[in-house]
């Protein structure tokens, strides 16, 4: 038998290339042609008086100097619109290079093509900007102030949005008790090891233009280059082999670099490569995660939540290039796992002179699960019943599902929760902690510390539409090559597909390779985001192995003059089943799938004209046929499926130093079947490093004028892996009913309740209320401090 | 994050370093390279000429005598760390070194070129001035000591003239009734401290106090310097306790607010560590 791969825990394929640094980043693409290095603007809302380049023409090594006036054809005109929604009345996005004016810090200005970086920055030295500043509009609460980003966007207001099930007023008047909390988190950012990047060659004999891109979209990529340059699409070739981690920021495209790269290329004809450097990601690239709720919660004597009004702002920075996708993101998985019969959501989305905010990890769900889970814990402590029987009291139950929320998601569909079993996580979730022992835990809190717990519950939509596609083909030397368009960047694609194929097809799981983001080998994409490439490309390269082994079968009927139906594929060879020896191998069957007039190898003799096989009376390739033993695979959910989980975690709070100590964290974690389960604890344990950076490390610190203070890995503190604790995981395997495979998404699961949980924890030990992420030791003592003063 | 050019010199010997800081017109020294190298990249340092000093024999070198213990300029922090010799001779070296940032950096970054650099934010710019040591420096007219006192100006600010390089620094050695202890905290592992503070206690033969002192860090533009003599002479640092050693500090320590504290919070902070590291001393 061939031994079943999916479900195992198998190390990853890709990792013995990337530990010893073999891997293929855009960077490592060759250095023999033009750098591409931009100034950005010093000003966060400015309008450009004057630039003066010819000093910097003078620098030995410069190709060219270009501003917006120098742009030609549709390079003019705005960087598109990615995701339009009816409720984004005012979307703006940038231009490739500033037209008029500035409204962030880091803003392209100008571009520099030289032979080198170095160059290219000693160039810019000397090139002169003159900017007349204006005041900048930084913060919530600046932009709901009088000050404005876009002239013409009144109020700052990108988009107001209101959803709504039941009646909430109603429900607010009528219920016994009625809480209200203002609660907000600040911004972060994914902050990938490698940043954005771009190489492209143009080869003028083939009229190809290649681009190697750090993207989690290649073929979107390629799609908005041509369509700005120009060109036929077929001319255009993006891959992404190897990308250093993209959290979403990678999502976006084009950036103004793909296409000054792309079209530098072509006009030069010499390669040309932009490297982001880390300054420039921190300024130039998105960041997420600013957002004020103010909510308003009825509920009964016993806890149940009759009515939930929650109103928020979104600050989505100086343009919105990915529409108003994130707080949508928000307004739709606040619920979480609870029964909210009246639910009203309202946000508006407001520009702020500040880089611009689009999905990082969680994508608005770390916000909408803070929002959601402090609303519980502020329940449970005004009617002083424990918070996990609170959370019991309000979950939907295992055999509420499918369950209809009564909203739209952000593709556009029902938001219906497909399965889930919510109070078993988290009875396993308290009992992994021990929850009941913590009181006596409690008691024993050495001197100088305070110690508390917290747990916390979420749902997410994963794997959404609209589509993927899968191709495998079986060579005829027995190898079979999977290709899927959307890209990798570090999940373990390579290693999970392969899994997936080897299983369906009954091949060795060492036989199977795998390419991904690679539009010369697979044209129709949507690309890596949302927690959806296991589901939508594994569904997809399952599908096209299920059509390449209905094939081998057929073939090989007819060579073994068997009937199909008593055939099988075990070990790559397809036999009569459970009779090895009446069998030919799958190799062999690549080769007769392939009528050939040219030998090219021994085996290959077998498909020649004069070999004798097959019916003289019939054509060699049937109608309906096609040559080769490959096929296309497409999976097209008709909805997104809903994954979900619970964290708890204990923490010490130092009593000198204010710094909050997690003692123990742990996981459980739903993602229907589990393809690889390593792979999915590893998704989790940084998820959960990302959150506890979000949650106790990360912040953008803007100063009032726009400039971030805080650009560099010296003062953005992103934590380091002595920083995060050992996280304990645990699964339950609840499949979604909605795709073959059974399974849901896991990539952004971990970063999603880390901020609420950390939150819950904290306030357990403090005794005062938690209303605002992240928490930092020196506000936490201003806190004790503020509460201590109340308190007397 | 490219720096602008420059010319590199690497120099055979410390006489050879010393003519060329006297002639290169905005010359800096190079050693290990782990504060300078990113100023450059940032273009916020464009210096015209690089001394490259790190491989110099002359510099390399751990001396310990009977009273003192003497490190070359181009000893790195490893080196320190692992130098057995300064282990026993004067642990609060080691203590200190284990504090500095990440393996990766100490392995280049050089303890002398950490006092050049004269960030007040630097565990070994509190550790010298606590232990009232000196460095010694080179140039075409001749070397000179400079007291740890008189060494640093402000941030970044060493009292080092243009043409002068540190070869080496000299810390003396403690009593046999003097203990020292170095309590810090940072943010995250191996950053610069957000508050810390470094103790030396000399006890009398009753084992009582007789002068006690410690350096903080990150509270002003240079080691802040406070001397426990009058509030701890001829007691026990734990009869005198917690609550008085902190009023005592937090009246003394006057630190700025910066992204990761505010100056309430630091000053809280300092004083904390103050009394931590002389409990530490007890």
């Amino acid at each position: 038998m061939t031994t079943q791969s999916f479900g195992k825990a198998i190390r990853r394929t890709e990792d013995d290339r990337l530990i010893r640094g073999r891997g293929s980043f855009t960077d490592d693409a060759g250095s023999e042609g033009l750098s591409l290095t931009m100034i950005r603007s010093p000003y966060a809302n400015a309008r450009i008086l004057s630039i003066d380049v010819s000093e910097a023409w003078e620098v030995e090594g410069v190709r060219a100097v270009l501003t917006y006036s120098d742009l030609p054809g549709r390079l003019v005109e705005p960087l598109p619109l990615l995701i339009p929604h009816p409720s984004l009345v005012a979307p703006r996005t940038q231009y490739i290079l500033a037209k008029e004016h500035v409204r962030y810090v880091g803003e392209a200005v100008v571009a520099i093509f030289a032979t080198d970086r170095y160059v290219g920055e000693d160039a810019a030295e000397r090139v002169i900007v003159e900017y007349e500043p204006r005041k900048a509009v930084v913060g919530i609460d600046a932009a709901l102030g009088p000050d404005l980003v876009h002239d013409d966007v009144p109020g700052n207001v990108a988009a107001d949005h209101v959803e709504h099930v039941g009646n909430v007023d109603q429900a607010l008047d009528e219920a016994p008790h009625v809480l209200e909390l203002d609660l907000d988190m600040e911004r972060s950012m994914g902050s990938s090891l490698e940043g954005r990047a771009s190489h492209a060659t143009w080869d003028r004999h083939s009229r190809k233009l290649r681009i190697q891109n750090a993207t989690q979209t290649p073929t979107s990529v390629r799609f908005a280059v041509a369509n700005i340059l120009e060109i036929p699409d077929e001319q255009v070739e993006v891959f992404a082999i190897d990308v250093g981690g993209g959290f979403g920021t990678k999502v976006i495209h084009p950036w103004p670099e793909d296409i000054l790269t792309a079209w530098g290329a072509i006009e030069y004809e010499r390669p040309v490569k932009f490297t982001e450097d880390r300054v420039e990601h921190f300024i130039s690239s998105s960041h997420e995660r600013a957002q004020r709720h103010q909510i308003k919660v009825g509920f009964d004597d016993e806890g149940r939540i009759l009515g939930l009004d929650v109103d928020f702002v979104h600050d989505n920075g100086a343009y919105t290039p990915y529409g108003m996708i994130a707080p949508l993101i928000t307004a739709t998985q606040l619920p979480g796992p609870y029964k909210l019969p009246n639910y009203r959501v309202r946000f508006r989305s407001v520009y702020t002179n500040t880089v611009q905010v689009t999905p990082y990890r969680g994508a608005a769900r770390p916000h909408a699960v803070f929002s959601m889970e402090r609303t519980i814990d502020r329940i449970a402590a005004f009617l002083e019943i424990d918070r996990a029987e609170l959370r019991r009291r309000n979950f939907i139950q295992p055999d509420e599902f499918p369950y209809d929320l009564g909203m739209i998601f952000q593709d556009g569909r029902p938001a219906i929760y497909d399965s889930g079993n919510y109070p078993e996580l988290l009875e396993k979730v308290l009992a992994m902690i021990d929850w009941d022992g913590f009181p006596e835990r409690r008691s024993q809190t050495p001197p100088g510390r305070r110690r508390g717990i917290g747990v916390a519950c979420y749902v997410e939509g994963t794997g959404l539409g609209p589509y993927e596609g899968g191709h495998v083909r079986v060579e005829t030397g027995g190898k079979v090559q999977v290709s899927t368009g959307l890209a990798s960047s570090g999940q373990g694609h390579h290693t999970v597909f392969a899994q997936i194929v080897s299983d369906e097809l009954g091949v060795p799981f060492e036989d199977v390779e795998v390419v991904t983001g690679d539009t010369r080998r697979f044209q129709y994409a949507v690309g890596t985001f949302a927690s959806r490439a296991a589901v939508m490309s594994g569904n997809a390269v399952a599908e096209a192995a299920r059509l390449v082994k209905e094939k081998a079968i057929q073939i090989a009927a007819e060579a073994l003059e068997a009937n199909p139906d008593d055939l099988e594929i075990v070990d790559a060879q397809v036999q009569v089943k459970g009779t090895p020896a009446r069998g030919i191998p799958l190799a062999q069957v690549a080769v007769l799938a392939n009528p050939l007039r040219y030998s090219f190898s021994e085996a290959a003799r077998a498909a020649t004209q004069f070999a004798g096989a097959g019916d003289l009376d019939e054509p060699p390739i049937k109608p309906g046929e096609d040559p080769g033993l490959e096929a296309a695979g497409w999976y097209s959910p008709v909805r997104a499926t809903f994954a979900s989980g619970a964290h708890a975690v204990e923490v010490e709070v130092d009593t000198a130093t204010s710094e909050v100590e997690i003692l123990r964290y742990c996981v459980v974690h739903d993602c229907g079947r589990l393809i690889n389960p390593l792979i999915v604890e590893g998704q989790i344990h940084g998820g959960v490093a990302q959150g506890i950076a979000g949650a106790l490390y990360e912040k953008m610190a803007y100063d009032e004028d726009g400039n971030l203070q805080n650009a560099s890995f010296m003062d953005f503190l992103m934590p380091y892996c002595t920083e995060i604790p050992e996280v304990e995981i645990d699964h339950l395997e609840t499949p979604s009913p909605l795709n073959p495979l059974g399974i849901k998404g896991a990539g952004e699961a971990g970063v999603i309740p880390v901020s609420a949980v950390i939150a819950a924890a904290v306030e357990d030990a403090e005794g005062f209320q938690i209303n605002h992420m992240p928490l930092f030791p020196s506000e936490l003592h201003e806190m004790r401090l503020m509460n201590a003063e109340v308190s007397e | 994050m490219k720096p602008s050019p420059f010319s590199y010199h690497p120099a055979a010997s410390v006489d050879e370093a010393a003519q060329f800081l006297s002639e290169l017109e905005d010359a800096k020294i190079l050693a290990g390279g782990q504060s300078l190298i990113p100023l450059m990249n940032f273009r916020l340092a464009s210096p015209t000429h690089l001394i490259d000093i790190s491989g110099l024999a002359e510099l390399s070198e751990i001396k310990v005598s009977e009273s003192e213990v003497e490190i070359g300029a181009s000893v790195t922090h490893s080196q320190v760390l692992q130098s057995e010799q300064v282990g026993s001779a004067l642990p609060l070296l080691v203590e200190a070194e284990r504090l500095i940032a990440h393996e990766v950096i100490r392995n280049r970054g050089t303890l002398c070129g950490s006092l050049a650099h004269a960030d007040p934010a630097g565990e070994m710019t509190a550790v010298i001035t606590v232990l009232n040591g000196r460095v010694n420096t080179a140039s075409v007219s001749g070397g000179r000591t400079i007291e740890a006192a008189d060494l640093f100006e402000g941030p970044l600010q060493s009292s080092l003239r243009e043409d002068e390089l540190i070869v080496s620094a000299t810390f003396p050695k403690l009593g046999p009734r003097t203990v020292s202890s170095f309590r810090e905290v940072a943010r995250r592992h191996g950053d610069y401290a957000v508050a810390g503070a470094v103790s030396v206690v000399e006890y009398d033969n009753d084992d009582q106090v007789h002068s006690a002192r410690a350096a903080f860090l990150s509270v002003g533009p240079v080691p802040t310097l406070v001397s426990f003599d009058d509030l701890l002479r001829g007691n026990r640092i734990e009869d005198v306790g917690h609550n008085e050693v902190y009023n005592f500090l937090s009246s003394q320590l006057e630190p700025h607010g910066d992204l990761q504290a505010s100056a309430d919070y630091r000053r809280h902070l300092s004083a904390e560590m103050g009394w931590a590291s002389l409990e530490a001393c007890i």
